[in-house]
């Protein structure tokens, strides 16, 4: 089994430490977007090396937490705040968290419609839900890359929906995705394997939603 | 384009149109599925195929009297499949599978009263609709205890009732079925099913079933029709009435939407030109393995591909224009994420073969050309696919190529000919000697050189290609309005579009009817003719320019795909530009379409075919031969097309008009610059001008910018005149440079000396 | 976002003739489709001169143009 690509060093060159498309580019507009003010209690939903938490904290003066999976990122992740969990099965508390962040995560989790019941559970009713990912012109779901597991961005707005949330923003962001594939282009070596993340018509994402209540 | 047309389009392609032999079986059995696994001789595999879709499929298999063989498109080529006897086969040899898993169950009960072949298959199709089903008979199966050993072998049927008990269904068997037992059934039940034959007439006196839904006037109560024999029928009947019956219980409408259950006509047309004829393969002891496996083989697995097998762009894309048109639709809808199908929509030629073929008429083109401009609208086009096309056909309109005059000391024109952009590229020469021709014997024939617009039609561009023609038109107006002799095909037809009103000639009809020039030449030669595509709907130029041959004593031979079914050289619609190896493909196939060598009438037909290696000739090269052996004439290249053009009309105007050039000689034209064989190939196929190098070397003699080569001595620059980057590897040799090597990219440097 | 590092983009026995210099790997910006990155190059120390290999313009550089096309 050869490593997922956001463990494998080429991401970590092209990506910069977000290891995402558009970088903080997108936790930013989300961020401003709902008015992100001092002291909110804010979660980053696998925050991989910690840096949109590390942002959330000095950029927003938001008392930001982080949970990952994974403990080979933790290991090597920086800043205050991160636990080890996982997205679907928050050790959290109901009505804890002003925002929730989760970037390019979504599709990741075994089960999207249960992580999202998840997250509203811990949103205060009125918190903010900032969701980016990956999305796919079809439902084929075979394989296990970022790629192969995006489905159709109708399916996530409609599990947003059902799991109690206000969509008041949705913005295609398609061409970071782009830039990230061409960045990843430039910088693969002849033994790297190419990344799907420019394969059948992948679009990219971002979501503001609303807990209802 | 909008969702109904999509649909539309879609409904147009009939590839996926279901084959003869399942729309006219009345239960659609995949027979052509079933074949395909027979040839290769996997039984289980097809048995499979056969159990999926027959009630108590051991036993229909082998009673199956094969009602498609009437309709089978084998039929006229040695006869219908034997299909009844390769599902014999199949039952006979193939490993017995678990009966269908039913759908969750409803809720819901019915019974079937009459054990006959009918009730059975009721009883299957309502069990495996996830009824409660209960089988009230005397004996189960009693119509089919007359059949002999061979047609039933003993355990068949039984083997088929346990796999009905496994279904779910019930059986009573040894019950009196009289009236009493309907009432009670139709109290207790939520619908009942009656098998007519299996009970005597008085009990079934509800009247003859309703031939759609085999309801009664008896809400709730179903029966099949009385004394159907074929045992197909008997379990259409019963597939019938378990339809229904979901329906009622269901509270659903019982007559919407059930054309497609009993047999129907299917628009699937299989083209039976290349089938060898071959007879149904007998054997009176039964089929051995071999047997069935040959007789599978004889079923055409039906399907159009029409379009596709005529057509190296359709095939290229391993689909069928059903699935290219959901492509462009998805293409242009999509709002998240990539596009993907912009390669495959800039390589359609818009040749117009496909219609033509199509037994439905279906156009690629249309769609292509649609989501072209559509992309082009909403500024989704790929910047490169038609860069160069476009610039080139900007050069061909510019002050350095575009000329309109009148005929030399004339101050009016009765003619105004019109070679086209592509003549005066290739064959400069040929335009000469044609012009000169004309004026002899017309007198007053003027000259406009000029691009008709066709890369900017093709590429999708209408803005662009409106103000071409409207360019043309302020000349020809300004001309008064003279008849027009034009000799490209491509611009015929643009004009004829463009200029309504105008009085237009191909050149060729126009040669026929005045005679050949003088020169012509006339030799006993046997000549392949290619149509170019622009020609295809055009009946009067396809039978003049055939008509001009024959004058010059030409034997023409006709390729498989000629006139109105001729297929395009790969330059229409601008696939070179925005494919280019599909395009080599498209050549190196239409080289191939005959022994002889080729005449045409479309210059870059006779380029492409040229440059395919294929010896091809122009009918200017006949009409007014220059000596050489013109069919070996390379095509030139993408430069010397530029400066074909451009030193026709300088000779033209000192010659003729006795002027001198006007245009201004920019800066980079004056380098000397030369190339090595390999720095020309190079450029050919990387579509760089020896302009572009010009202007690289040019900029880096201004700037001094460049590397050096501290082994070689070559040095290397770079220049972006405005949106490519060139890069030129050269050495410099004296007052001039030798080149040795070019390449270019889009992305710019910024900041940096490029 | 940081340099990107291109396998290809080697130009080994190439100087800046102007200045007589040798090239190094410096950051910078290409730019295609509103689309930026910054990536390092052979560039000439002294006059900023940026040399772009043949294989790097006809490999990476044209995958990545066309995957900023949707080709």
């Amino acid at each position: 089994m050869e490593q997922p690509l956001w463990e494998r060093p080429v991401l970590r060159k092209a990506a910069g430490r977000t290891l995402r498309p558009g970088g903080f580019e997108l936790t930013d507009r989300a961020a401003n977007r709902m008015g992100l003010l001092p002291g909110w209690r804010v979660l980053d939903v696998g925050c991989g090396l910690g840096a949109t938490v590390n942002r959330l904290r000095s950029r927003y003066g938001a008392l930001a937490f982080g949970v990952e999976p994974s403990p080979g990122q933790l290991d090597a992740a920086q800043g205050a705040g991160l636990v080890r969990a996982q997205g679907h099965c928050l050790p959290f508390g109901p009505n804890s968290f002003h925002a929730l962040f989760c970037e390019c995560v979504l599709s990741l989790l075994p089960d999207a419609a249960q992580g999202l019941g998840e997250f509203h559970c811990v949103l205060r009713p009125g918190g903010f839900l900032a969701l980016s990912d990956l999305c796919a012109p079809d439902a084929d779901t075979a394989g296990n890359d970022c790629a192969a597991r995006a489905v159709p961005l109708a399916e996530t707005h409609g599990l947003v929906k059902a799991a109690g949330f206000e969509v008041l923003l949705l913005e295609d962001h398609s061409h970071r995705l782009r830039e990230l594939a061409a960045r990843l282009l430039f910088s693969s070596g002849e033994n790297d394997v190419p990344c799907s993340c420019n394969r059948r018509g992948l679009g990219y994402y971002l979501m503001i939603a609303k807990k209802r209540g | 384009m909008e969702q109904h047309e999509l649909r539309q389009w879609e409904n147009k392609c009939i590839q996926e149109e279901v084959p003869q032999c399942t729309a006219s079986c009345p239960l659609h059995v995949d027979a052509k599925t079933f074949c395909s696994l027979m040839r290769q001789r996997r039984w289980d595999k097809a048995w499979a195929v056969l159990a999926r879709t027959l009630p108590l499929p051991g036993v229909l298999a082998r009673l199956c009297d094969a009602p498609c063989k009437r309709n089978c498109v084998r039929k006229d080529a040695g006869g219908s499949i034997e299909i009844g006897l390769l599902e014999r086969f199949c039952a006979e040899n193939a490993k017995p599978v678990a009966p269908p898993r039913p759908l969750p169950a409803r809720g819901k009960s019915v019974a079937v009263i009459g054990g006959g072949l009918t009730g059975l298959c009721a009883a299957w199709e309502l069990a495996r609709r996830g009824f409660r089903t209960t089988l009230y008979c005397g004996v189960p199966g009693s119509d089919l205890s007359a059949l002999p050993e061979t047609q039933l072998p003993a355990g068949a049927l039984e083997r088929e009732l346990e796999n009905l008990a496994r279904l779910g269904a019930a059986l009573e068997t040894g019950v009196p079925l009289d009236t009493a037992l309907i009432e009670a059934q139709l109290a207790e039940n939520d619908a009942v099913f009656l098998d007519s034959d299996a009970l005597s007439e008085a009990m079934a006196d509800f009247g003859e079933p309703d031939e759609l839904t085999l309801g009664t006037g008896q809400p709730g109560l179903f029966a099949s029709p009385r004394g159907e024999s074929a045992p197909v029928l008997k379990a259409a009947a019963a597939r019938r009435a378990a339809n229904s019956v979901e329906r009622f219980t269901q509270g659903v409408s019982m007559v919407t939407g059930r054309e497609l259950e009993g047999p129907y006509a299917t628009r699937l047309y299989t083209n039976l030109g290349n089938v060898e004829p071959a007879p149904p393969v007998v054997n009176a002891a039964g089929y051995t393995e071999t047997d069935a496996r040959d007789e599978a083989k004889r079923c055409l697995q039906c399907e159009c591909m029409e379009c596709v097998k005529n057509c190296e762009y359709l095939r290229h894309y391993k689909a069928y224009p059903k699935v290219y048109v959901r492509q462009a639709y998805n293409n242009e809808s999509i709002v998240m994420g990539t596009r993907q199908a912009n390669t495959m929509i800039n390589s359609c030629m818009l040749c117009g073969l496909c219609e033509v073929i199509c037994p439905e008429d279906f156009s690629m083109a249309d769609v292509c050309l649609q989501a072209r401009r559509t992309m082009v609208e909403k500024g989704t086009m790929p910047p490169s696919a038609h860069e160069f096309a476009l610039r080139d056909m900007a050069f061909a309109n510019g002050e350095k190529a575009a000329l309109a005059r009148h005929a030399p000391g004339a101050d009016a024109s009765e003619y105004l000919f019109f070679p086209g952009c592509q003549l005066t590229a290739s064959d400069p020469g040929g335009v000469m000697a044609a012009y000169a021709d004309l004026r002899q014997r017309l007198g007053a024939v003027g000259l406009l050189l000029h691009c008709c617009g066709a890369p900017a039609e093709w590429s999708g561009r209408q803005a662009l290609a409106g103000e071409t023609m409207a360019e043309i038109r302020g000349h020809w107006e300004r001309m008064g309005k003279p008849h027009l002799v034009v000799s490209c095909p491509t611009c015929l037809k643009a004009l004829r579009q463009g200029l309504p009103e105008a009085e237009i000639s191909s050149h060729w009809s126009l040669l026929r009817a005045l005679g050949l020039p003088d020169g012509a030449r006339q030799q006993d030669t046997e000549l392949a003719i290619n149509d170019p595509c622009a020609a295809r709907h055009d009946a009067v130029l396809l039978e003049d320019a055939r008509a001009l041959l024959e004058q010059m004593q030409v034997r023409i031979t006709e390729p498989e795909l000629s006139g109105e079914r001729t297929e395009c050289c790969g330059y229409g619609g601008l696939l070179s530009e925005a494919n280019p190896e599909l395009a080599k493909a498209v050549r190196e196939r239409r080289a191939q379409a005959a022994d002889e060598d080729f005449v045409t009438y479309c210059v870059m037909c006779r380029d492409m075919l040229a440059k395919a290696g294929k010896r091809a000739l122009h009918f200017y090269d006949l009409l007014y031969p220059a000596g050489e052996d013109s069919a070996a004439r390379p095509a030139p290249g993408y430069s010397a097309r530029r400066e074909n053009r451009a030193r026709l009309r300088e000779t033209l105007l000192a010659e003729l008009w006795r002027e001198e050039s006007e245009t201004e000689t920019a800066p980079h034209e004056s380098v000397r610059v030369e190339f090595t064989e390999q720095a020309r190939d190079i450029m050919e196929e990387r579509r760089i001008l020896t302009s572009d190098v010009q202007k690289v070397l040019h900029a880096a003699r201004e700037t001094g910018a460049c590397f050096v080569h501290k082994e070689t001595g070559h040095v290397l620059a770079s220049h972006r005149p405005v949106v490519v980057t060139y890069w030129v590897e050269y050495e410099e040799r004296g007052d001039g440079f030798l080149v040795h090597n070019a390449w270019s990219h889009r992305m710019r440097v910024k900041g940096g000396a490029s | 976002m940081s340099v990107i590092k291109v396998p290809e983009a080697d130009a080994a026995g190439w100087k800046c003739r102007a200045c007589d210099a040798e090239l190094e790997m410096l950051p910078v910006e290409l730019e295609y489709l509103d689309s930026l990155f910054t990536v390092a190059l052979p560039t000439c120390p002294q006059c900023g001169q940026v040399l772009i290999p043949e294989n790097l313009a006809l490999g990476k550089m044209n995958q990545v143009e066309h995957l900023l096309e949707d080709k």
